[in-house]
């Protein structure tokens, strides 16, 4: 069976220390794991109501300053 | 805590078979979402106790020619994972479309990436979006490319299909061939510098394509669209090559 990237990242760990990693940040207490369309309601409420683009890297720079590691896609 | 203070995140997870260039005559499950629909169950419980809040996560599924060609049916990972999508609807998850232009070609016996190829991109989108749209009575909550790839007209198509929202873009990403050199492709992936770290409405409409290497990208802070409010800068305008190539191996 081949193994795809998610499953080595779960089978070395990797995945949950990185999810360790992430709700181990001081701010982790005011993380909200949401959707798409909560997102833009919140960051860009001028755009919720449009056809808009939001960048998931984007998310991942501002993320980066907050001092978080950032993230990249895969696949 | 009030939502205004909350800090929004997005956990993006594609729904895909196991290996990019899967073999076409075995109809293998997909073993690394299963595991993943495990994990998210644990990693929901994690993410609460952390955080005084459910976790809603991103699902952005397979629906293209290369499932259709390999599954006998685009909707194949709907229909063989309903329970698993059933649970992810019961948690207010999102669910998007991940699409990837693979084409089959009988005469190199193998999988070429045909971002190169406009007729093929549209076709693979829209049988992605009307797959999903159909199979779930409802329309997707966002849209993501496969390999960072994107084009204008992509953009304009994803617009005309309704959707909302696109999670392909990776901001200050370099222009590379692709991200499989030993796989024939055509096109490229389009550096991405430029590309503003914030939601936006793309701009409409396109410039002529910028040239190099025979596979021009360009992408520049854009013109606001007429009657728009949002600052300026906040629009990307996108060009690509449209042209069709034979495949090529990037060695």
């Amino acid at each position: 069976m081949r193994t795809d990237s998610f499953q080595r990242n779960l089978q070395t760990g990797d995945l949950d220390r990185s999810m360790a990693l992430l709700l181990a940040h001081p701010l982790a207490s005011r993380f909200e794991f949401t959707t798409p369309a909560q997102l833009v309601a919140r960051l860009a409420p001028d755009l919720a109501d449009v056809r808009v683009q939001a960048t998931m890297a984007g998310l991942a720079k501002d993320r980066a300053q907050t001092r978080m590691a950032p993230g990249r896609a895969v696949g | 805590m009030r939502a205004a203070g909350r800090i929004p995140v997005l956990l993006v997870i594609d729904v895909e078979p196991d290996g990019f260039f899967v073999d076409p005559g075995a109809r293998v499950p997909w073993h690394g979402f299963e595991q993943a629909w495990t994990w998210a169950q644990s990693a929901r419980r994690m993410i609460a106790a952390a955080t005084g809040a459910p976790a809603q996560f991103c699902w952005g599924v397979r629906l293209d020619a290369q499932v259709e060609r390999v599954y006998g049916s685009a909707a194949w990972p709907l229909r063989h994972y309903e329970p698993q999508f059933a649970d992810f609807l019961q948690h207010g998850d999102a669910l998007g479309v991940h699409t990837h232009v693979y084409r089959w070609d009988e005469p190199l016996h193998g999988w070429v990436i045909e971002q190169g190829d406009p007729a093929w991109v549209e076709h693979n989108v829209r049988l992605s979006v009307r797959t999903f749209e159909y199979e779930l009575d409802r329309r997707c909550d966002f849209f993501r490319f496969g390999d960072r790839w994107m084009s204008d007209a992509a953009m304009t198509l994803l617009d005309e299909l309704g959707v909302r929202f696109d999670l392909t873009l990776e901001p200050g990403r370099e222009q590379v061939q692709s991200y499989h050199p030993d796989k024939p492709s055509t096109g490229c992936v389009p550096h991405q510098r430029g590309v503003p770290p914030h939601p936006y409405r793309p701009a409409r409409g396109r410039r002529p394509p910028a040239r190099s290497n025979g596979c021009g990208t360009a992408c520049d802070r854009g013109s606001t669209r007429p009657g728009s409010t949002t600052r300026r800068g906040a629009f990307a305008r996108w060009s690509t090559s449209r042209s069709r190539r034979a495949p090529r191996t990037c060695r």
